[in-house]
Formats: structure tokens, C-alpha cells, sequence
């Protein structure tokens, strides 16, 4: 091959596909989408959290006024609280019986497709329309699960009562949420490779051991996906409360209390300094957990 | 022995847990407004079925061309979606690009409550003409979902190990090759886990679609949805109005599980 | 003679065309609608629901005489206020009516158009053809539909609340005994609290007593109510404007022109004592009532599972009726002011979007809505009740075979009507730019008080200082200030 006296100046394609441009090349799209939707809502709430604004007129200037009153502001620290709360306790569940099911399910048997193709189903149902069905599912009178205790001669259940909504709530979210944990494992379990387990069998290795000490580490990464992603999710838990308890008895959380500061009562300032804070929070604690995550992930390179 | 019974007790138990609710919406479907809100257990389950639901439903709402809103934004969002999340993923998974720092980034657009970013966002599209729009819509949808893509297939493309790449590397396949022949077959099950759940996501949103579209663009959920509150709740046309929007949800879910099972012949070859 | 006789016959003649036509001329109709040269259409929302869905052939009547195509967009009631202040604080101007529940009219009156400025400008009559159509509209209604004095909105159906009881079970020899023996008195609606403490516990019976005498195969409870968190704010108002109270003082100087607003020492008082009863009541109610909006209590009623529902919505009632004819045998419905005769009241109405493309057109269609014939529309075919007094004053529906339930419903408004006319320009909400933010703050934080999150006393608490925060912020017009 003969090389050319001159360096033919290269083309925008072999540019941004060389060795050094690649990787970024792959990002645009991503970092374009970012740009215009992520930093423009950002930036305005943190411009309105210092201000005082109803929708009309201009806003009006209240420094950290909005702040100082979030800190005091009673029914905020208990929405945060309740909020930790389901937290906790739908990704504790989440995580162990989805684990339980997919490790179940990660095998031949008779009916499968049909068994995994039902276990789907919570997740297809939108969110919202599935929390007005529960309330009536639900209802103290009218209710379904009422109405099957009574033929059975139990006594009804308040689901709805001041101190069992919450769990109500969280029921409502495992329920519809747990395949998704389900599936993303067996996907996982799916994806592992079937020569390590083999040479573990031939060398005798039982059940509890191979779990502990071969799947469970390799799983490990996809855990803490599931776990970064469902906390996020999670802390802006809303769509079970609308249709339902509306934030009442007791049961008010994080998102609702920013929904109907900003969204119903239309209180922009109060409203995006909440958002603010619950935006802090969540990105505080993804952090963490992300840390953790990208620590698992370095012995592989 | 035992542990077969064992097996099918706890499937059995977890399936009937899951399919009640849901039958009951298929039940409440075909029941007249009387017998919804009867208080005798036996007419949950023996009562005169009726089309009326139905008939309201498809007579007096638009309910198709609102399914085809969604159908539209949803399918094309995904496609997008996954355009976009697949090749930032690779990215990311491979080269660590931006440091983990970038990757945060994107993961943390869901962190923002959306009933405050509604705002600005609806100004913003107001500015650009893109209110009740499917572009619009299916934009915004987009920019949801590529945080969770991004970082669920990110996941998947951690499993492939970097020796597979790099041998072929050194066998002199070039990067676009070495994706598209070696790395995106592996990552298939991840991939149809991953586009499955953008769908059904964006399938079932509301309350954007609520607020960023009028009647051009809206969505077969700000429909079933605004059942409820009217002067009459009607249980029955929203319990027939989701039964039907379920479907293809449900179509689309069967051929990913499906998918993960062929992706168990890909994993082999992995040995 | 004859002459003259003929002079008399002409005479009289004219007369009679000149008593005709005006006679035909005094109530607005669409043939008062002048030639609109402005075709743009017209977006309004009308709610979701079987019922409103029958008022949309009424709107199309308006297309048909003027060829100004109306488009319907159907939201549910609960998302009006959030979709509708989004774009008007966006200026898309895309709904030229805007739907407004009353108790919105001060803070969206920046976003709409004085009615009369328009019929200045348009009305071939000018203001008299308008000041004439609202002369036959209860004027308790129209005041809250004005900001500052001018009118905003007019009403499409009104929502007062009421009291509801079963009168079969109020009209049974055995039960009247029964009361009579157990309390001394005569079984009546009630009309003070302690009759519906009181009412309320006789009536709370468990499965297997007896009601009319026969055996009960379910629980019944004396009460149901709306404490969920929804409506608890407008349950609370009743109590409080039952009480002669307010959530807020409105102070006026010697003129009449408001001064500013107070909460006083009284008022908070008030909403204690109101917030106490309202909690005091959930003991003969369904547990479910911490959860239920008002279409769980017109369940309750219909399926005989309550007595007495103490703060309803009047525009239900044809609802409640319809399913309780089905399923209690004999059953019906009475209407009563709630206690203290000052329920909650206001009507969904339709204003002018100032952002709007046809101003001329959207007029017209408003002006429509609330005339006689779309009114009798929606009273007759959707059983909603309307702002204007002549629908309900129709012989038809006082004759005794259609009496029940639209006469009963016909009469309850133009008495309740007549009975608060003269205190609901008084109240708070309908005179604050901050009306509509206090109004959703206090849902939740009376919910709270009901379900024991928090105590009374730190409610009332809270409801003040937010309301003085809230005021402070959004009304510039008029300060706020607290009695301590």
C-alpha cells in the first residue's frame, strides 16, 4: 500500500469512531437529552425555592424563608420519615422473595412460560388506574377482601386503618413490583456461566454452599442495580396513593406532600424547596449505594 | 418429592395472589353499576355479564384512537429509548466513561419528585409547540426512561466478560463488529428484560400525559383514569377500560420471558 | 259604533302583539344569539361522567345556530384545577371557557373577563340584556361566582350541600315510637347537633337488630360522611357556618368595603368546636368513612346502610335515589339544611379566558350554558341542579307524580338559597385571592385531626398559621392577621 505524501485530513464518522472518541461518541444522544431535560427543570425549581410564587404575577424575593420553614414544618419530617419507612420494608421484601422466586423459577418445569407469563402481570396494569381499583378492592363495606372474610365468618379488617395504611401502601407496591425483581434476576441467573457451577458440582460442592459462595457474589452487581433503581423509585412512591388514601391517615409521603404543595395547593416556592431537599436526599443516598455498587463491580476488570 | 410439592405450593400461591386483583377487574368488566357495588358475596362471581361497559367504553369515549396515542408513543418511545440507553451503556460498562460520576448523572433524572418538574417542563414545551403532540410526549417519555435503560443494561453488559471482546480484538474485528457480532447477542435477554419494562412504563404513565395532552395526543390512560371523580365513579368502564389496555402489555411480556428462556442457549455457548 | 268597535279591536290587537313579544323577549335563548362573524372553535372541558355526557348534546345545540364548532375535552373534577392553572399561569389560551368552581373565581380573576365588559361589547342589549338573564339566577350563587364585585363565571350546576335522611324510616310508626320512648321526642329531621347525636346513635344498630321493624342482615351505621381526604374542608364549613362562624373574619369598614381579614379568637374556637363534633361523629360511622369521598356515601345511603348523611352534595341525590329505589324496597330520601342551615354552597360555572382567540363566541356559548334552556336541560336530562331559580320553579316537576325526586331537589335549593342568601357574600373564601391554596391546605390538615395523626389543638394551630403563610403570600389585596 502506498502512503500518501499528505495526511488525508480524517472524516467526522472515522473521528468520532477512533479509539479515543468512541466511547464518548456513544454518549451523545444521552448527554443531549440530559442537557435540555434535566437541567432546565433543576435549575428552576432551585431559583423558585428562594422565592415565593402562586402561578401569577411575579415572584416574590424570601431567601431562605421556604427552608426554614421545611425544617419545621411537622407533617414534611413525617412524610421523610414514612417515606424510609416503606423504603425499607418493600426493598427488604422485594429483594428476598424476588430472589426466592427467580431461584426458584430458574429451572425446566411443565408449564413455565405460562407460570412467568402470569407473574408479569402486576406490572402491566398502570399504576394509577390499579390504585382506584385497590381502594374499592379494599373498601371497609363494598370491598372484595372484606367480603370474602365475611364469608369465611371472619371479621371485616379497616386495610385503611390509622395505623395499618402504611402497610396497606406497601403491600399494594411489593405487590405490583416484585416481578420486576423477579424477572431481572432470572435474567440474571439466566446470563451466569453454567461451566463454573458444573466444575463446583463435579467437585461436590452442595446447594447452600454454591449459593453462598458462587451465585450470590456473581448476582451481587444486578442486587444492587435492583436496589439503586427501587430506592429511587421508592422514595418517590405516589401512584399507589392516589387513588386511595390521598396522603390521609397517616400515610402521607415525601411525593405527595411535594405534589400537593406544588401541584394542588400551587404554593411554587414551598413546593421546590421540598423538591429540593427530597431531590438532595435521594441523590445523597443513590450515592452511597452506588458507591458500594461500582466497588463490586471492580474486581471484574 | 417433597420439594416438588413444596415448589408448586408456593408458585400456586404466589400466581393466585397475583390473578385475584386482576380478576377481579375482568370480572367488574362485564358487571352492570348495581351489581358493583353490591354488598353479597355471591354476585361477585354469579351475576348477568353486560356489554355495556363496553358498548359506553367504544360508543361514547374515544377509546381507540386513544389506545393508538398510546400505542404509538410507547412503541416508538421504547425504540428510542433503547437507541439511546444501549449505546450509553456500552459506554459506560466498558470504558467507565466519565468515571461512574456521568453514569450517576443519568441514573439520578428520576430523582426529581415529577409534580415540580412538571412545571417547568410545560413551559418549556409550550415555547416549542410540542403540547399535545405525540413527539412531544414521546420525547419526554424518553428522557424518563433512559436513566433506568441505561443503568439496567449497564448491569447486563457487566456479565459479558472483557476476554470475549478482547480476543476478538486481537483476531482484528473491528469495535462496530465486535458489537454487533459478539457483544449484543449476549446481552439479548438483558436487552428484552430491559425494553419490555420501558414499554410497559410508558404504557401505563399518567400524569404527564395527563397534563401535556389535550385530546390530539392523549393517552388511553388519562382516559380510564378520568372515570374516576365524576359525578358517577364507573367502576365498571374503568375495569373494562383496563382489562383491554392490559392486552398488549401482556403480548409484549410473553415474548420477553419467552426470550430470557432463549437466551439460556446463548449463555451455553458462553462455556 | 262601529267605527269605534274596530278601533278597540285594533287597539287591542296591538296590544296583545307588543305583550307577545315582549313576553317572548324576556328570557334569553339562542334565537337571541346575534350572527357571530368570528368561526374559530372553541375548547372548553366538560367533567367526566355518564351524566355530564348527556349535557354535551345540549352545547352542540349552540354550534347548530351559530356554525361555531365546540370542542369537549372531558376531565374529571379532581384534576380541574391542576390541568386549567397550568396553562392559564402558561397563557396557552388553548380553553377559551374556562370551567371554574366558584370558590376559584377571586384567584383566577387576573385569567378572565368581566362578564359585563363583554356584554358591553357584544350584546346587542348590552349590560341590561345580561343584568335581565341574571335576574332569574339565585343571587347567592352569583355572588360567589364575582371577584371584587364584578361577575366572572355563571353557574352551569350548582353543589350546596345537604342533609340527608331516610324519610320511610323518619315516617315509620315503629320507629317514631321507639325514639319517642327512648328520648322524650318527636322523631324529626334534626336541627341542632345534639338531635343528630342523638339520631345518630339510635340508628347505629348491629346485624341482626331490627329497623321498621324487621330483622337488619347487616351492620347500620346512624351516620355516613365524607371524612376522607377529599372533602373534609367542606363538611367542616358547614359546621362552622352551621355554628355562625368562619374559618376566617372578613372585616368591613362603615361602607361596606372590606377592610382586612382576621382570624379571631371566636373563629378559632369555632374550628375547634367544629373539628371536635366532626370527629365525634365518626363514632357512628362506618369505619371506611376516613377513606370515603362522597361517591362511598351515596353508597351507603343507596344500599341502606345509613340513616342520616349529615353534609352531602345536594346534586347526588337523584344519584343516591337511583340505586336506593333498587335495592332498599319502600326506601326514600329527605332533604334538609344541614345543622345550622348554612351548608356549603357554590356551583361549577364557565368564564371567559382573557387569552381566548373568540371572545364574541365564547360570550355567547357562556350566556347559553346558563339560560333557561340549557338549564332545563341539565336539570331534567342529567339531574344536576342549576344556578337559575325559573328551572326549578317549573310546575312540571311540582306536580305531585314527578315531585319526587326533582321537586323535593327543586325546592331544597331555592329555600336553602333564599335561607343563606344574605351571608354567603360574607364568607372568606369568596372575597381571597388565596382562596383556592387555603381551600386544599385544609383538607388534609382537618384529615389529620380525624384520624388522631395529630391533635386538635395542633391542627387548629396549623390551619392558622397556614392560612395567615398562604394569605400573606398570595393575596396582596387585603392583609391577614391573627387575634392572639
Amino acid at each position: 500500500m502506498s502512503s500518501q505524501p499528505l495526511p488525508r485530513k480524517p472524516t467526522i464518522w472515522e473521528t468520532l469512531t477512533n479509539e479515543k472518541n468512541f466511547k464518548w461518541t456513544l454518549l451523545i444522544p444521552l448527554l443531549l437529552l440530559l442537557a435540555i431535560f434535566m437541567l432546565y427543570p433543576l435549575l428552576y425549581s432551585f431559583y423558585f425555592s428562594f422565592h415565593d410564587w402562586g402561578m401569577q404575577g411575579a415572584p416574590t424575593f424570601s431567601g431562605l424563608n421556604n427552608f426554614r420553614q421545611l425544617v419545621n414544618d411537622r407533617g414534611f419530617l413525617l412524610a421523610f420519615g414514612r417515606t424510609l419507612e416503606v423504603l425499607v420494608i418493600c426493598i427488604a421484601v422485594e429483594i428476598l422473595l424476588g430472589l426466592a422466586l427467580a431461584m426458584m423459577w430458574n429451572r425446566e418445569f411443565p408449564g413455565q412460560n405460562v407460570v412467568r407469563g402470569l407473574a408479569l402481570l402486576p406490572l402491566l396494569v398502570a399504576p394509577l388506574i390499579l390504585s382506584l381499583l385497590w381502594n374499592f378492592m379494599m373498601d371497609f363495606d363494598f370491598g372484595m377482601f372484606n367480603q370474602i372474610l365475611q364469608a369465611v365468618g371472619l371479621r371485616k379488617v379497616y386495610w385503611w386503618a390509622p395505623k395499618m395504611a402504611l402497610y396497606t401502601i406497601c403491600a399494594i407496591t411489593i405487590w405490583q413490583w416484585l416481578p420486576f425483581s423477579v424477572f431481572v434476576l432470572l435474567a440474571g441467573l439466566k446470563g451466569l456461566p453454567k461451566d463454573v457451577f458444573e466444575a463446583a458440582k463435579v467437585d461436590g460442592a452442595r446447594g447452600w454452599y454454591t449459593f453462598r459462595r458462587l451465585t450470590l457474589p456473581m448476582l451481587t452487581p444486578l442486587i444492587m442495580i435492583i436496589i439503586v433503581l427501587r430506592s429511587m423509585w421508592l422514595i418517590r412512591l405516589f401512584d399507589p396513593l392516589f387513588g386511595t388514601t390521598r396522603g390521609g391517615v397517616n400515610t402521607e409521603l415525601l411525593d405527595w406532600i411535594t405534589y400537593r404543595t406544588a401541584f394542588v395547593m400551587f404554593d411554587i416556592g414551598y413546593g421546590s424547596a421540598m423538591a429540593i431537599v427530597s431531590w438532595a436526599f435521594t441523590m445523597i443516598l443513590c450515592m452511597l449505594m452506588f458507591r458500594q455498587l461500582m466497588k463490586a463491580l471492580k474486581p471484574k476488570e | 418429592m417433597i420439594k416438588k410439592i413444596l415448589f408448586w405450593l408456593v408458585t400456586l400461591l404466589v400466581l393466585f395472589i397475583v390473578i385475584v386483583p386482576l380478576l377481579w377487574i375482568y370480572l367488574t368488566a362485564f358487571k352492570s353499576q348495581t351489581d358493583i357495588f353490591s354488598t353479597n358475596l355471591r354476585s361477585m362471581v354469579i351475576f348477568k355479564p353486560t356489554l355495556q361497559n363496553f358498548r359506553a367504553l367504544f360508543g361514547d369515549y374515544p377509546f381507540w384512537p386513544n389506545l393508538l396515542n398510546t400505542a404509538i408513543v410507547s412503541v416508538l418511545g421504547t425504540v428510542v429509548t433503547m437507541a439511546v440507553s444501549l449505546l450509553a451503556a456500552y459506554s459506560f460498562a466498558r470504558w467507565n466513561t466519565g468515571g461512574g460520576d456521568l453514569l450517576f448523572m443519568t441514573v439520578s433524572t428520576r430523582m426529581f419528585p415529577m409534580a415540580v418538574a412538571a412545571i417547568p417542563h410545560f413551559i418549556f414545551f409550550k415555547i416549542l409547540g410540542l403540547l399535545d403532540t405525540h413527539f412531544g410526549l414521546m420525547l419526554l417519555y424518553v428522557f424518563f426512561n433512559m436513566s433506568f435503560a441505561t443503568f439496567l443494561l449497564y448491569g447486563f453488559f457487566n456479565e459479558v466478560p472483557k476476554e470475549v471482546e478482547q480476543a476478538a480484538m486481537i483476531d482484528g474485528y473491528g469495535r462496530m463488529e465486535i458489537f454487533r457480532k459478539i457483544v449484543f447477542p449476549l446481552i439479548k435477554p438483558g436487552l428484552a428484560v430491559t425494553s419490555v419494562f420501558c414499554l410497559i412504563w410508558m404504557w401505563n404513565e399518567f400524569f404527564f400525559a395527563f397534563l401535556f395532552t389535550r385530546s390530539q395526543a392523549r393517552t388511553v390512560n388519562v382516559l380510564i383514569s378520568s372515570f374516576w371523580g365524576g359525578l358517577q365513579v364507573q367502576y365498571g368502564l374503568m375495569a373494562g377500560g383496563a382489562a383491554i389496555t392490559i392486552m398488549p402489555t401482556l403480548l409484549a411480556a410473553w415474548f420477553m420471558q419467552r426470550y430470557i428462556i432463549r437466551g439460556l442457549t446463548f449463555g451455553a455457548v458462553k462455556g | 259604533m262601529r267605527k269605534g268597535f274596530a278601533i278597540l279591536v285594533c287597539v287591542l290587537c296591538l296590544v296583545a302583539l307588543v305583550a307577545s313579544t315582549a313576553a317572548a323577549q324576556a328570557k334569553f335563548g339562542l334565537n337571541d344569539i346575534p350572527t357571530i362573524k368570528n368561526k374559530k372553535a372553541l375548547n372548553l372541558i366538560i367533567e367526566t361522567g355518564e351524566n355530564h355526557t348527556k349535557a354535551i348534546p345540549a352545547i352542540q345545540e349552540f354550534t347548530k345556530k351559530t356554525g361555531v364548532q365546540v370542542n369537549v375535552e372531558r376531565v374529571a373534577s379532581s384534576g380541574v384545577y391542576g390541568k386549567e392553572n397550568v396553562e392559564l399561569m402558561a397563557g396557552t389560551g388553548f380553553y377559551d371557557l374556562v370551567y371554574v368552581e366558584t370558590a376559584w373565581t377571586t384567584e383566577w380573576s387576573d385569567y378572565l373577563y368581566p362578564l359585563m365588559d363583554l356584554a358591553k361589547k357584544y350584546d346587542p342589549k348590552k349590560e341590561a340584556g345580561l343584568k335581565a338573564d341574571l335576574a332569574f339566577m339565585s343571587p347567592s350563587i352569583l355572588v360567589c361566582g364575582q371577584a371584587y364585585g364584578q361577575q366572572m363565571v355563571l353557574p352551569f350546576y350548582t353543589f350546596d350541600m345537604v342533609m340527608w335522611i331516610r324519610q320511610d324510616v323518619y315516617d315509620d310508626p315503629t320507629e317514631k315510637a321507639n325514639y319517642k320512648a327512648k328520648y322524650g321526642a318527636e322523631l324529626k329531621a334534626p336541627t341542632t347537633l345534639d338531635q343528630l347525636h342523638k339520631q345518630a346513635a339510635f340508628f347505629t344498630r348491629k346485624k341482626g337488630d331490627k329497623l321498621k321493624g324487621q330483622v337488619l342482615n347487616h351492620d347500620l351505621y346512624g351516620l355516613s360522611m365524607q371524612a376522607g381526604a377529599y372533602q373534609t374542608n367542606d363538611e367542616t364549613s358547614a359546621r362552622l357556618w352551621g355554628m355562625g362562624s368562619d374559618w376566617v373574619t372578613v372585616v368591613r369598614d362603615s361602607a361596606g368595603k372590606i377592610k382586612e381579614f382576621v382570624i379571631t379568637k371566636a373563629n378559632k374556637q369555632a374550628l375547634k368546636d367544629a373539628i371536635t363534633e366532626y370527629k365525634q361523629d365518626l363514632q357512628w360511622d362506618s369505619p371506611g368513612a376516613l377513606t370515603a369521598n362522597f361517591d362511598f356515601v351515596v353508597a351507603q345511603m343507596g344500599n341502606g346502610n345509613a340513616i342520616i348523611c349529615p353534609t352531602i352534595w345536594a346534586n347526588c341525590t337523584t344519584w343516591a335515589n337511583g340505586i336506593l329505589q333498587e335495592k332498599v324496597p319502600g326506601g326514600k330520601i329527605g332533604m334538609y339544611p344541614t345543622v345550622g342551615g348554612h351548608p356549603y354552597t357554590g356551583a361549577w360555572s364557565y368564564g371567559v379566558s382573557k387569552k381566548t382567540k373568540n371572545p364574541e363566541a365564547a360570550y355567547w356559548l357562556v350566556r347559553w350554558i346558563a339560560s333557561y334552556d340549557c338549564a332545563k336541560i341539565v336539570f331534567n336530562d342529567v339531574g344536576l341542579p342549576p344556578g337559575r331559580i325559573d328551572v326549578l320553579e317549573d310546575p312540571e316537576i311540582h306536580k305531585p307524580a314527578n315531585y319526587y325526586p326533582l321537586g323535593m331537589v327543586a325546592d331544597y335549593h331555592i329555600n336553602i338559597w333564599k335561607a343563606t342568601a344574605k351571608d354567603v357574600g360574607n364568607y372568606w373564601y369568596f372575597n381571597t385571592k388565596a382562596g383556592g391554596k387555603v381551600y386544599d391546605m385544609q383538607i388534609y390538615a382537618v384529615s389529620k385531626a380525624l384520624t388522631g395523626e395529630q391533635t386538635i389543638d395542633q391542627v387548629v394551630a396549623e390551619i392558622t398559621r397556614q392560612t395567615l403563610d398562604l394569605t400573606t403570600k398570595f393575596d396582596k389585596k387585603y392583609k391577614i392577621r391573627e387575634e392572639k
